[in-house]
């Protein structure tokens, strides 16, 4: 027979766990041996971006523990060649083909520091590494990128340089509120194809609107403009173009963050995370006119 | 022992015999005893293998050839039940006659709902009654009936629902508050099929989950099969929920309905003056808006169903039901600015089917269905924003026909269904990368065979089927076995299916909103589930019954994504896994407290194929649910409903990255000209899980009936989470940039249903 007082006891333990919270925080036992690399070999250019970072942003990669190689494919044998080796012994080595530096963002942009309490992950402004290796790249040419360091999944992938090319031609004309873009320019080599965008211009970006920017496949854009991305383009509108290889561009036009879900973007980083690919920037001023209409409207 | 009250093919309308002593048959009466004599009212003819009861005395007979069966009692009044196929059941009070007396009881023809073992249900039936008919009705391990009655008495958030009062029951474990969705005997929630009068529904929800599709008020009875499914269901691994939907009223027009803070609901029904025929309309339409979380939401149903019997062996019925769900919300989101998020989703699935009851021995039926299912999930405002788009249009005809003996029976069937199922995305971030539109045709055919071997009932059946686009064939072998005893039984389960359409799902990520479905091609396994269970079901009376079962079952292709990467249909993995589990049910059915209380202790399993094995979300350890109603005096009524449960498994971050975007923009320090910025964070996860902490939740519901003129009124307060308690749905890191290098991570957990009242009433008329 269980007395009163062992119920009541009972009870209260019973309301107790029910009304209490659940224990928090929680550390992960385990955390990403594995590191991103970004390398976006640019032909126009002789130094080139390739970050690395670890995953696990909670721990510091040092540079000294970082070592790059990058391998050129021979076009005929299918073999690979050494282009340019770095490890912590040559950084000291003044005029090596690397130097490193840390570097929050590689690709600068208005990213916040602080991110808030609800996104998942985030970065630290100490490890990660912006190496800038100096060569000549050969358009049409397959390069491998491969980073490693202490203790950590070396990654590595592989893009096939894209070539040179020119805007030829980049007018908006402008009638009854509606906008037109005619571009044309010439082939790159290996272009997997070419994102078409006209440039935004702000002073402050607050909950910027999104560029507006078409992917072409060939070397002619003849298409409507939506009017905001013709107000925020300012008075001297410009064009940017981007010609990528087809890695840099699935991981561009893939993925989401999301809020509600997460979708990753498609990589060709074999180890790690991140891209390894080609791209060539070129802009050009846009020639106006035709129409009433033919004002871009200054910064929002 | 003679088991014919178990013949093969009982299908008839309710009745409380079948757990009683088992019946022997044709007694015969004793000299100076009186007797039954059973007769067809119609031609007067003797009935045979009437099944009567004399619940008072827990006493069955059956008639024999003649129509006779041995009276029990000797003087006084006593109630006489009787159940036969192709007969409405009779319940009755006669005075016991005198010595040598026969007493003349005619029953009433009734067509048999068919396909040939689905029950014709009242909707007032107890929730003892479709338990005996279910039980009595299915040899497989699991199977049971759901009345509306029991659906009602779960305290639940605005409405009654069918699937959240399933959740309720033993051996069903669900993720979250936030979803309806089934979790069967260690399966998947894609591996559960719903039907509503023979049609898939491949979105029988609402509000991304959280309710179910289906009005209460329209539904009749539901049939749930867990783990062990008779051989005549196909597709689905791990459960079917058939929901069967009221076919109309009597009488002129009946009007019930709701109201509440989701929104009102209201259906009528009646029988048209000319050839009988029964209808029934329903709709609901709710609009929500959640101060918690500013989602404006809508969705909607409707349903329809007319019932008519052209002759007095033949029975014609329709119905259909629509759903239609929208949901759009926009948000800020830091450092990107304006982000919206849509979905929108409608099911639409209409059934028509003619049963023939040609005579006591033989019953027949065919099926014509449609289903059509549409989902479209969109992150942003605009038509070229990235969305995933299902659209699913099947179309499908069955035939069964049932043939029962004294001790066999049989029944046997076949059905052909096909038609496209196209998922496919389009733009930057959708749910998936690529195209997975197929089309599918396939053709089934099931024997099932029952037969009495002493106390043994044995029931072995067979699915064997076609898919005609690949070649592929498919054997599902099912069998089970029952041994009776008294008030007690104990069942096995052995069996296998096949399933070849699946949901998206990322074991890593789980992605919100409408399934997405699509079909196996022929490089893809087709997932499989191989089975055995034991039961042992044990019954006191008409007031208690309990059940207790133990399963294992072995899963093999089930395909998920967990690389952590784009979810691209090339790198969809197939899984294996196994499951194994006890669950344990006792119930009371009658007086003014009722009520269950289940156990389930599960272990479910899944290895990626790289001998990595995990735990999928559904792998809830322990679960105690405990559900109590109790009708108070003045009529007023309440239920309480407890539950308490190890927490689900999660996946521990293990760090980070970043992508880019396409941007041109004026202003950057460092690269003149910059064309792209950084984009989205996303999560690397480690392969290590952990559990999120116990849950337990209580929830109550108080409800007051009365009567206002014509009106029948019920006003209810339902409360969930009573007690507040922060049931953790999910971990995330938080503070890193902050804290910097070598600072632990710390995970911050999003909250379950917090405390929530909401009233409403229903009413009649």
């Amino acid at each position: 027979m269980i007395s009163s007082s062992r119920r009541l006891a009972g009870l209260g333990a019973l309301i107790a766990f029910l009304w209490g919270c659940s224990e928090l925080p929680l550390q992960p036992t385990k955390l990403s041996d594995q590191l991103t690399l970004y390398a976006l070999l640019n032909p126009d250019s002789t130094r080139h971006l390739v970050n690395v970072a670890p995953v696990d942003a909670s721990t510091t990669l040092r540079l000294a523990e970082v070592k790059a190689i990058i391998h050129k494919r021979d076009p005929t044998t299918k073999g690979w060649t050494l282009v340019a080796e770095w490890d912590s012994s040559r950084a000291a080595a003044a005029g090596g083909p690397f130097y490193g530096e840390e570097c929050n963002s590689w690709v600068p942009d208005e990213w916040p520091v602080s991110l808030g309490p609800n996104v998942v992950g985030s970065y630290h402004e100490v490890g990660r590494y912006c190496l800038r290796p100096e060569f000549v790249l050969e358009p049409g040419a397959t390069y491998r990128i491969e980073v490693k360091a202490a203790g950590r999944t070396p990654a590595v992938g592989e893009t096939r340089v894209v070539g040179g090319f020119e805007i030829e031609r980049a007018t908006l004309s402008s009638t009854a509120g509606s906008h037109s873009l005619d571009a044309t320019w010439s082939e790159s080599t290996a272009a997997h194809l070419y994102f078409v965008g006209m440039r935004r211009r702000f002073d402050v970006c607050v909950n910027c609107d999104e560029a507006w920017y078409a992917q072409v496949e060939g070397t002619q854009f003849q298409g409507r403009v939506p009017k905001k991305a013709v107000d925020i383009a300012g008075p001297t509108p410009m064009l940017d173009m981007l010609a990528v290889d087809r890695h840099f561009h699935a991981f561009l036009t893939t993925g989401d963050g999301g809020n509600l879900h997460e979708v990753h973007p498609v990589q060709n980083v074999v180890g790690g995370y991140g891209v390894v690919g080609s791209y060539l920037h070129r802009s050009r001023k846009i020639e106006t006119g035709g129409g009433s209409a033919a004002r871009p409207a200054g910064p929002d | 022992m003679n088991g014919l009250a178990a013949v093969f093919g009982l299908a008839s309308t309710a009745t409380c015999l079948a757990l009683m002593p088992v019946a022997s048959r044709a007694q015969v009466p004793a000299s100076g005893a009186w007797t039954v004599r059973t007769v067809d009212r119609t031609s007067g003819e003797p009935l045979s293998d009437v099944l009567v009861a004399f619940p008072e005395r827990l006493a069955t007979r059956l008639t024999d050839d003649d129509g006779l069966a041995g009276g029990v009692g000797v003087a006084g009044r006593i109630r006489v039940l009787t159940t036969r196929l192709g007969y409405t059941d009779l319940d009755t009070v006669i005075v016991v006659p005198a010595a040598d007396a026969v007493v003349r009881l005619a029953l009433d023809r009734a067509a048999v709902s068919l396909p040939a073992l689905t029950v014709q249900v009242d909707r007032q039936m107890t929730s003892r009654e479709l338990h005996r008919l279910m039980f009595e009705r299915e040899i497989a391990v699991g199977a049971m009936g759901v009345t509306q009655a029991e659906i009602k008495a779960v305290p639940a958030l605005a409405e009654a629902d069918v699937f959240r009062s399933i959740q309720a029951l033993g051996g069903v474990t669900s993720t979250n508050d936030y979803t309806g969705e089934l979790f069967v005997r260690g399966g998947g929630g894609d591996q559960v099929a719903v039907l509503i009068d023979g049609a898939p529904v491949f979105a029988p929800y609402h509000m991304y989950g959280y309710f179910g599709a289906f009005n209460t008020d329209v539904v009749e009875s539901t049939e749930f099969y867990r783990g062990s499914i008779p051989a005549r269901y196909g597709g689905a691994l791990s459960g079917v929920v058939s929901v069967r939907q009221r076919s109309g009223g009597d009488g002129g027009v009946n009007l019930a309905g709701g109201l509440s803070l989701l929104g009102g609901r209201l259906a009528a029904d009646g029988t048209l003056p000319w050839g009988g025929v029964r209808w029934l309309a329903a709709g609901r339409k709710a609009f929500v808006s959640l101060a918690r979380i500013n989602v404006p939401y809508s969705f909607s149903d409707l349903n329809f169903g007319v019932d008519m019997h052209p002759a007095e062996e033949h029975r014609l019925r329709w119905s259909l039901f629509a759903s239609d769900d929208y949901y759009a919300w926009d948000f800020q989101s830091a450092g990107v600015g304006r982000e919206s998020f849509s979905a929108k989703w409608a099911n639409l699935t209409s059934s028509a089917s003619w049963s023939w009851v040609r005579d006591n021995r033989a019953t027949s039926d065919v099926t014509a269905y449609y289903s059509r299912y549409r989902a479209r999930q969109t992150h942003g405002g605009t038509t070229t924003d990235p969305s995933t788009t299902n659209r699913v249009s099947v179309a499908g005809l069955r035939a069964g026909l049932t043939l029962r003996g004294e001790r066999t029976g049989a029944r046997a069937g076949i059905s052909v269904e096909g038609g496209p199922v196209k998922l496919w995305n389009s733009g930057n971030g959708a749910a998936f990368e690529g195209d997975l539109s197929r089309s599918y045709r396939h053709m089934s055919a099931f024997a099932e065979v029952e037969a009495w071997l002493g106390p043994l009932r044995f029931a072995p059946g067979v699915r064997a089927s076609m898919e005609t686009k690949s070649g592929r064939n498919f054997v599902e072998p099912r069998f089970s076995v029952r041994y009776r005893a008294g008030t007690f039984a104990v069942s096995a389960s052995v069996d296998r299916s096949y399933q070849f359409r699946s949901a998206l799902r990322d074991a890593y990520s789980r992605e919100p909103g409408a399934p997405m479905w699509f079909v196996h091609d022929e490089n893809q396994p087709a997932s499989q589930a191989n089975g055995a269970s034991l039961s042992l079901d044990a019954w006191r009376g008409e007031g208690w019954t309990f059940a207790a079962a133990g399963w294992v079952r072995r899963f093999k292709g089930l395909p998920y994504w967990r690389a952590g990467l784009a979810r691209d249909p090339s790198v969809m993995e197939h899984h294996d896994g196994r499951a194994y589990g006890i669950d344990v049910t006792v119930q009371k059915h009658t007086g003014p407290v009722r009520g269950w209380v289940s156990y389930q202790w599960a272990n479910a399993s899944l290895d990626d194929g790289t001998g990595t094995t995990y735990r999928p979300d559904w792998d809830r350890r322990h679960e105690v649910e405990a559900l109590v109603t109790a009708d108070l005096p003045g009529g007023f009524g309440a239920s309480f409903r407890a539950t308490v449960g190890s927490g689900g498994p999660f996946w521990y971050p293990a760090g980070s990255y970043s992508n880019f975007r396409f941007d041109p923009h004026q202003g950057d320090p460092e690269w003149e000209g910059a064309v792209l910025s950084e984009a989205d964070v996303f999560t690397v996860w480690s392969d290590v899980q952990g559990r999120l902490p116990t849950y337990a939740r209580f929830d109550v519901s108080a409800k007051y009936g009365f009567r206002w003129g014509a009106w029948e009124l019920a006003p209810y307060l339902s409360v969930v989470n009573v007690t507040g308690r922060n049931n953790v749905l999910f971990y995330q890191s938080a503070g890193l940039a902050d804290l910097g290098p070598n600072a632990p991570w710390i995970l911050t957990y999003e909250q379950q249903l917090p405390f929530l009242p909401t009233i409403g009433i229903d009413f009649k008329f």
